[in-house]
């Protein structure tokens, strides 16, 4: 997604977000560009729903469409609000 | 009947005239394979000028093709003035199997066109885009549907013989509904979004006037820059509302809203096709109690999701994404909810390069089972003074 380097587990993080739109959205890997829209790529109410799956079992989280998700737009959106929904989740204490 | 000899052509001028207009579908099509003929009512609402809401922002002239005394075709010629400049649209076509009848009709019709000022002709349309849509081109046998057209297949051999090029397909879908129809992609969606600030409400009965500019706000919110475009009135939609009220249930129309701000809607109609085929056009003197226990008696076996739109704001959102199957599965489980016993789903109509839309229904169960074609012929400036 990004051509600079960051810091190597954020980066990571973002290519296996981007790795799941698009098996699961069947978006063509070039189009994913941060300001792409979910409008411009075509995903639909079933792609959404695939996606989100596919995030959900890659991470272990929910993600509910929120007031922020409901509001994502671009691609750069997407995974912005994911990566902070999986950051979340890794600084929660682990249950005993 | 077809004898190739030019009919004389009637313009429509009086209230007797308009009733064998209204009529002439089952006259002409009685006895023939998938035709089922429509309430006479139910055209005069959308036809009679004193009657129909499209003549507050359109007008329009009816011509009857007349051979020996006896009506062999008809068809409407109408100015949108909500649609495109020059364009003008014809309607209603309806003919035996002579080419020279739908020539001579088409003729008049184009001659009113260019008359008021059109350049191109298209249809056929009753009365505009937001009513009944295309030529029947494939799926006669298919069971009619409520405000679906029929036509026989010889009239777009007639069309395209008479200069008309198919400009656009449509596409209607049917969906069966099994008793444990159940979309898990559109499950686990109603279980994320509808929550919290979200909702999904039926159809207010007792307000269809207010229904009626909810629906017709987001419809063309939604589709506007859609080929074809043509904003429909709230007018319009109310008059398709009330006079579907007897065959109406709540759990026809749904809303989605957030903070209770409408968001979308999806607005099915009860097939009205399935008990009126026996009518033959008329509710007097007592088939409107076999109506109306139809109606009530909730015996309706399919519907079909009319009018759907998302309100534009939210569209590219996931938001916007999510919502469309989320309408359509809400109205799904209703329908085989409370006492309803409906089957059958029919969607439409969709244009054949709507990718997007005809993916959704696809991915819902959809199949298509009828293709509408809309036809266009650009017109000749017309000659001479007035």
């Amino acid at each position: 997604m990004t051509e600079t380097a960051g810091k190597e587990g954020t980066d990571t993080l973002e290519e296996r977000i981007v790795a799941i739109v698009v098996r699961e959205g069947m978006i063509d890997r070039e189009k994913l560009v941060p300001e792409a829209t979910l409008e411009d790529l075509g995903v639909d109410s079933v792609e959404v729903v695939m996606i989100l799956n596919g995030i959900e079992e890659e991470f272990g989280i929910y993600v509910p469409i929120d007031e922020t998700m409901s509001e994502v737009r671009t691609v750069g959106d997407l995974l912005g609000v994911i990566k902070g929904i999986v950051e979340k989740k890794a600084a929660e204490p682990q249950a005993e | 009947m077809a004898t190739g000899l030019k009919p004389e052509i009637r313009t429509v001028e009086t209230r007797r005239d308009l009733k064998l207009f209204l009529r002439l579908p089952r006259l002409i099509y009685a006895g023939m394979a998938g035709f089922s003929p429509r309430l006479d009512f139910e055209q005069a609402e959308i036809l009679d000028p004193k009657r129909g809401p499209f003549f507050r922002h359109g007008r329009a002239r009816y011509f009857l093709a007349v051979r020996d005394g006896v009506a062999v075709g008809r068809i409407s010629a109408q100015i949108d003035d909500l649609g495109r400049p020059g364009e003008g649209l014809f309607g209603c076509l309806d003919a035996i199997d002579d080419f020279a009848v739908v020539e001579a009709l088409l003729t008049a019709a184009e001659g009113w066109l260019a008359g008021e000022g059109a350049r191109l002709a298209r249809g056929p349309f009753m009365l505009s885009i937001n009513g009944e849509s295309g030529l029947l081109l494939e799926g006669q046998m298919t069971p009619a549907m409520v405000m679906m057209g029929w036509s026989p297949a010889y009239l777009a051999d007639h069309l395209e013989r008479a200069g008309y090029q198919l400009g656009k397909r449509l596409l209607t879908y049917r969906m069966a509904l099994e008793a444990d129809t159940d979309n898990a992609h559109a499950a686990s969606l109603r279980g994320r979004l509808v929550t919290g600030r979200n909702r999904v409400r039926g159809l207010d009965m007792a307000n269809l006037a207010r229904e009626a500019e909810i629906f017709a706000t987001l419809f063309n919110d939604a589709w506007a820059g859609n080929w074809g475009f043509a904003p429909i009135t709230q007018a319009e939609i109310a008059k398709m509302l009330t006079s579907m009220r007897l065959m109406l249930h709540r759990d026809f129309g749904v809303v989605f809203e957030t903070d209770g701000k409408p968001i979308g809607f999806a607005l099915a109609l009860p097939n009205l096709a399935e008990i009126v085929h026996e009518f033959n056009g008329r509710l007097l003197p007592f088939n409107w109690l076999k109506l109306g226990r139809w109606a009530l008696g909730r015996k309706c076996r399919s519907v079909r999701i009319i009018l759907m739109g998302v309100a534009g704001a939210v569209r590219s959102s996931v938001l916007g994404a999510a919502v469309p199957i989320v309408l359509i599965d809400e109205l799904i489980q209703r329908s085989k909810g409370d006492g309803w016993q409906v089957d059958e789903i029919e969607m439409g109509w969709v244009l054949e390069d709507n990718l997007q839309v005809r993916a959704l229904i696809e991915k819902v169960g959809g199949n298509v089972d009828k293709t509408y074609g809309i036809f266009d012929k650009e017109l000749a400036a017309p000659t001479g003074g007035r």
